[in-house]
C-alpha cells in the first residue's frame, strides 16, 4: 500500500480545502516531512489518515474524557449551517488505486459543538469498482491494512515514548502487539469456549458425585472461582494502572510546555534565597552597627559644639593659666618676691608683669566655666576622633550589600511579571496532580504484586487440588462419562493454551530478531559495544543484555532508549508486513525527541531501507537545517510541507518548494 | 553653679513611648535619645515648651559628655555658662521641638502617630536610617 494523497476540508486545524500530495519513492526519495510546532495540525494529520481508512475518530491516546472535534471550529462559528468535513485519501494496493473519502457535519446547538458522521465512499479508480456501506469498506480495506496491526505503521511519539519507559503500559503495548500480530483470533475465541464448557462440565460433575470426592471438586471450584477473580480484579488493576499512566503522560507532556517557565522558577527560587541571604547579612551587621548609637547623640551635635568650641576659643583668648590661682599671684606682688627669689622692689619690669599676671589670673577665673567648657569640648572632640570612619565603613558595607539586594529585588520583580500568576497555579495544580498519580500508580503496582502472589499460591493449591481429584477418582474408581468428558475438555484446553504458548514464542522470538536487527543498525558505536541482544522478558518487558549476556537495560540512556523502541516498533511493523521490505507506509509522529546525532543519521539512513514510505511529523526543535541536509545528503527527501498557523485554530500546508537547492 | 542633685528631665507625654523603647532597643540608657533630640532641635531652631510631660530620666545619669553637649547648646544661646536646672529646661525645650522635627521629617517612615508616637516599621531598616542620618546630617541643604 501506498498512500499519494491526503485532502482535508475542514477537518480539525485545517480550514478549507488543503492536500498533501506524499512522496512516491522515485530515485529512493520515500521521505515525506511534515514540519510544524506544536498545536499546528501534525497530529491531526494522522488523525484525518485513521480516519479516512478505519473511520476512527479517536485515537488511542485521547483520553476518554477528552472533548475532540473533528470539524474545523472556524468554519462552524462563520456558518449559519451546519459545516461539512471530508477527508479524502487517495491510495494504491498491488498497482491498484483506490481513493477513500469520509465525511462529517458540524454544527453549533445551544453552543455545544455537535458533529455526526455524513457518509464514507471507498472507489477503485483503476477498476472503477465503488463501496459505500461501512462494513463493505471495512472488510476491503482489512484486504490492504489488517486493522490490527494499523498502529504499528502510524505510531506517534508518545507510543515510542512510552517503550521506553518499564512500565505496565510497556509490557501491556507489547503483549497487545503480540497479539495481534499472532493473528489467531479463533484460536483466542476457541480456548475461551473451551473454558467455558469446561465450567459447565464441573458443574454437571458436581452434580453427580458425592463424598469426599464431591467435597474435593467443590474446594477446587471454589479455589477456580477464587483465582478468576482475582485475574479479573489484577486484570482491572492493570486496566486501572494503564489510564493512570496515560494520565500522567498528559500530565508530563503539559508540563514540558511549562520547561522554559520553570527555569525561570528556578532563577526566581535562586533570588529570592539570595535576597533572604542578603537580608539576614544586612541584618547581622546592623545589629554590629548599635554598638556605635551611645556616640551618636554627640556626633551629631558636632558642627555645632564646633561653633561653640571656636567662639569659646575667641572669647578666651590669651587666658591659658589653668592650675594658677589669683591668690597666689597677690601674695607674691605683696610680698614683693617671686618665686625664683627676686626681690621686685629691686626690679620695677618684673613686678609689672607679675602684676599684669595677677589681672589676667583674675580674669580666668572669672570665666573658669567657660573654660572648663572649652576643655570639655576639646575631650569631646578627643573621645570622637576616628571614631566616625570606623561607622562610616561599616555602613559602606551595609549600604553596597542593600544595593545587591536591591538590584536582585528588581530582577525579581521583572521575573514576577514574566511569570503570571495563572500559569504558576497551573504549573502548581499540574505538579499536584503529578504526584496524586505517581502515588495512585505506586498504590496500584503494590496491589497488583499482592494479587499476582496470590495467584501464585492459588495456581499451587488448584494444581494439587486437581491431583487430589485424580486419587480420588482413582480409589473411588469411577470412571463415568462425565469424567471422560472432563479429562477431555482439560487436555484440549492444555493443547490450546500449549499452541498459544508455541505461536507466541515463535513471534516473540522473530520480534527479538528484527528489533535487535533494527537496534544494531541504529545504534552508534559505543551502543552497538555496548548492548547485544534484546529479549523480550515472560512478564512481556523488553530488556537488553551486555556482552557478557548480563541485563543491562538500566545502564542505557534515554537516547538509547528511545533507539531501542524505534528498533522494536518498527520490529512490529516488519513482522506485521511479512517482509524484509514494508509494502506499508511507516507514519512518525515527533521521533527524533531524544536521538544522538549520530543515532538519528543511522535512522535517516536505515528506515527508507526497509520501508517503501516514510512520512515524518517533526517539530522545528527536532528538524532543523541540519537535520535536513543530512535527507538531501542520502537523496531520500522527495516532500517537504510546512504548517503555518494563521490564526488560532487555522493552520495553512505549505510546500517548501526547494528540497537540495533544486526546484521540484 | 549648684549640684545636680535629684532633678530630673522630663518629655512631653506623647513623645515618652519612642523613648523609651529606642533607650531600651537602639540605645543604652534613655538620656541618648534624649541629647539627639535636643541637639537636632537646636540645629534646626525647633523648641518647643513641654505641657503634659512625663519624666524620661534623672540628670546625674547624663554622662560628662552629655552635659557637655547640654552646657554648649545653652551657651551658644545665652553665651553665659547658666545653671544645671537653666540647662536643662532649655534642653527640654529643644529635644521637644527636634523630636517633632525628627519624627515627621527623617525617621517619618518608621512612626506613627495616634495620639502618641508608636515606632512601627522595620528596625534594621531604622538603625541604618539613625546612622546614615547622623553621619550625612552635615550634608544637609540649609534651609
Amino acid at each position: 500500500m501506498k498512500i499519494e494523497s491526503l485532502t482535508m476540508k475542514n477537518f480539525r486545524q485545517y480550514y478549507g480545502r488543503q492536500t498533501i500530495d506524499f512522496a512516491q519513492g522515485e530515485n529512493q526519495e520515500v521521505v515525506t516531512v511534515i514540519l510544524g510546532e506544536n498545536g499546528r495540525g501534525k497530529t491531526g494529520i494522522y488523525r484525518a489518515m485513521l480516519f479516512a481508512l478505519f473511520g476512527d475518530e479517536k485515537l488511542n491516546q485521547d483520553t476518554d474524557e477528552a472533548s475532540l472535534n473533528l470539524v474545523n471550529l472556524k468554519a462552524i462559528k462563520e456558518s449559519n449551517d451546519n459545516v461539512e468535513a471530508e477527508v479524502t485519501l487517495t491510495f494504491s494496493h498491488n498497482s491498484q488505486q483506490y481513493v477513500i473519502s469520509r465525511k462529517l457535519v458540524g454544527g453549533l446547538i445551544n453552543d455545544k459543538v455537535t458533529e455526526q458522521r455524513a457518509g464514507q465512499k471507498l472507489k477503485g479508480i483503476t477498476s472503477g469498482e465503488e463501496w459505500i456501506g461501512e462494513e463493505d469498506i471495512s472488510l476491503q480495506i482489512q484486504q490492504f491494512i489488517d486493522e490490527r496491526v494499523k498502529n504499528y505503521f502510524f505510531f506517534d511519539g508518545e507510543r515510542i515514548e512510552r517503550l521506553t519507559r518499564v512500565s505496565h503500559q510497556q509490557r501491556k503495548e507489547i503483549s497487545t502487539g503480540i497479539k495481534n500480530l499472532l493473528k489467531i483470533d479463533d484460536v483466542f475465541k476457541t480456548e475461551a469456549v473451551l473454558k467455558e464448557v469446561k465450567s459447565k462440565a464441573n458443574a454437571e460433575l458436581s452434580k453427580y458425585s458425592s463424598g469426599e470426592y464431591k467435597k474435593a471438586l467443590h474446594e477446587l471450584e471454589k479455589r477456580e472461582k477464587e483465582y478468576a477473580d482475582l485475574l479479573l480484579e489484577k486484570e482491572n488493576n492493570e486496566e486501572y494502572s494503564s489510564t493512570m499512566e496515560n494520565e500522567l503522560n498528559n500530565v508530563n507532556q503539559k508540563l514540558s510546555e511549562f520547561e522554559s517557565m520553570s527555569a525561570l522558577l528556578n532563577s526566581r527560587d535562586q533570588l529570592e534565597q539570595e535576597v533572604k541571604k542578603a537580608e539576614a547579612k544586612i541584618e547581622e551587621k546592623t545589629m554590629q552597627l548599635r554598638v556605635f548609637n551611645d556616640y551618636l547623640p554627640l556626633m551629631m551635635g558636632e558642627d555645632t559644639l564646633e561653633l561653640v568650641q571656636a567662639k569659646l576659643k575667641k572669647e578666651l583668648e590669651n587666658q591659658d593659666f589653668s592650675g594658677i590661682s589669683s591668690s597666689f599671684v597677690q601674695q607674691l606682688v605683696s610680698d614683693m618676691q617671686c618665686i625664683c627669689g627676686t626681690d621686685l622692689s629691686k626690679n620695677q619690669e618684673q613686678l609689672q608683669e607679675l602684676k599684669s599676671l595677677e589681672a589676667s589670673v583674675k580674669e580666668y577665673e572669672e570665666n573658669k566655666t567657660s573654660h572648663e567648657l572649652l576643655e570639655a569640648l576639646n575631650s569631646l572632640f578627643d573621645f570622637l576622633s576616628g571614631r566616625k570612619d570606623v561607622i562610616e565603613l561599616q555602613l559602606t558595607d551595609i549600604n553596597q550589600m542593600s544595593y545587591e539586594k536591591e538590584e536582585n529585588q528588581v530582577k525579581l520583580e521583572k521575573l514576577n511579571n514574566r511569570l503570571s500568576d495563572s500559569a504558576e497555579g497551573e504549573m502548581q495544580h499540574l505538579n499536584d496532580k503529578r504526584k496524586e498519580l505517581h502515588r495512585k500508580i505506586d498504590e496500584a503496582e503494590n496491589q497488583r504484586e499482592r494479587l499476582q502472589s496470590q495467584l501464585t499460591s492459588l495456581t499451587e493449591t488448584i494444581k494439587n487440588g486437581k491431583s487430589h481429584l485424580k486419587e480420588l477418582e482413582k480409589r473411588s474408581g469411577v470412571r463415568s462419562k462425565l469424567l471422560e468428558k472432563n479429562d477431555l475438555l482439560d487436555r484440549s484446553l492444555q493443547t490450546m493454551s500449549g499452541l498459544i504458548a508455541t505461536f507466541e514464542k515463535e513471534m516473540i522470538e522473530e520480534l527479538e530478531r528484527a528489533a535487535q536487527q533494527n537496534l544494531q543498525y541504529l545504534l552508534d558505536a559505543s551502543g552497538q559495544s555496548m548492548i547485544s541482544r534484546v529479549k523480550i522478558n515472560k512478564d512481556y518487558s523488553i530488556e537488553v543484555y551486555n556482552a557478557y549476556n548480563q541485563p543491562f537495560l538500566a545502564n542505557i540512556s534515554q537516547g538509547q532508549r528511545q533507539v531501542l523502541s524505534l528498533s522494536f516498533i518498527t520490529a512490529l511493523a516488519q513482522v506485521a508486513g511479512g517482509d524484509s521490505t514494508l509494502e506499508m507506509p511507516l507514519l512518525m509522529d515527533t521521533p527524533f525527541g531524544r536521538l544522538s546525532e549520530m543515532h538519528q543519521k543511522n535512522l535517516i539512513d536505515y528506515l527508507p531501507q526497509i520501508c517503501s514510505q516514510w512520512v515524518l511529523l517533526v517539530t522545528g526543535r527536532e528538524f532543523g537545517e541540519e537535520e535536513k541536509k543530512k535527507f538531501e545528503e542520502f537523496g531520500v527527501l522527495g516532500k517537504f510541507y510546512e504548517l503555518e498557523s494563521q490564526e488560532a485554530g487555522m493552520t495553512v500546508i505549505r510546500e517548501k518548494q526547494e528540497i537540495g537547492g533544486v526546484k521540484k | 553653679m549648684e549640684e545636680i542633685g535629684q532633678l530630673r528631665i522630663f518629655v512631653p507625654d506623647e513623645q515618652f513611648s519612642i523613648y523609651q523603647k529606642l533607650g531600651r532597643n537602639f540605645f543604652s540608657k534613655n538620656s541618648q535619645f534624649f541629647v539627639y533630640c535636643a541637639i537636632t532641635g537646636k540645629r534646626k531652631g525647633y523648641k518647643q515648651s513641654l505641657k503634659n510631660k512625663h519624666e524620661l530620666f534623672q540628670a546625674n545619669t547624663l554622662s560628662q559628655h552629655e552635659w557637655t553637649v547640654l552646657k554648649s547648646i545653652y551657651y551658644d544661646d545665652e553665651n553665659v555658662a547658666g545653671t544645671y536646672k537653666d540647662i536643662i529646661t532649655k534642653a527640654q525645650d529643644y529635644a521637644s521641638g527636634g523630636f517633632e522635627w525628627l519624627m515627621n521629617n527623617e525617621f517619618r517612615d518608621f512612626v506613627h502617630f495616634d495620639e502618641n508616637y508608636l515606632l512601627t516599621g522595620n528596625e534594621t531598616e531604622f538603625q541604618i536610617k539613625l546612622i546614615d542620618y547622623t553621619l550625612n546630617h552635615k550634608n544637609e541643604v540649609p534651609f
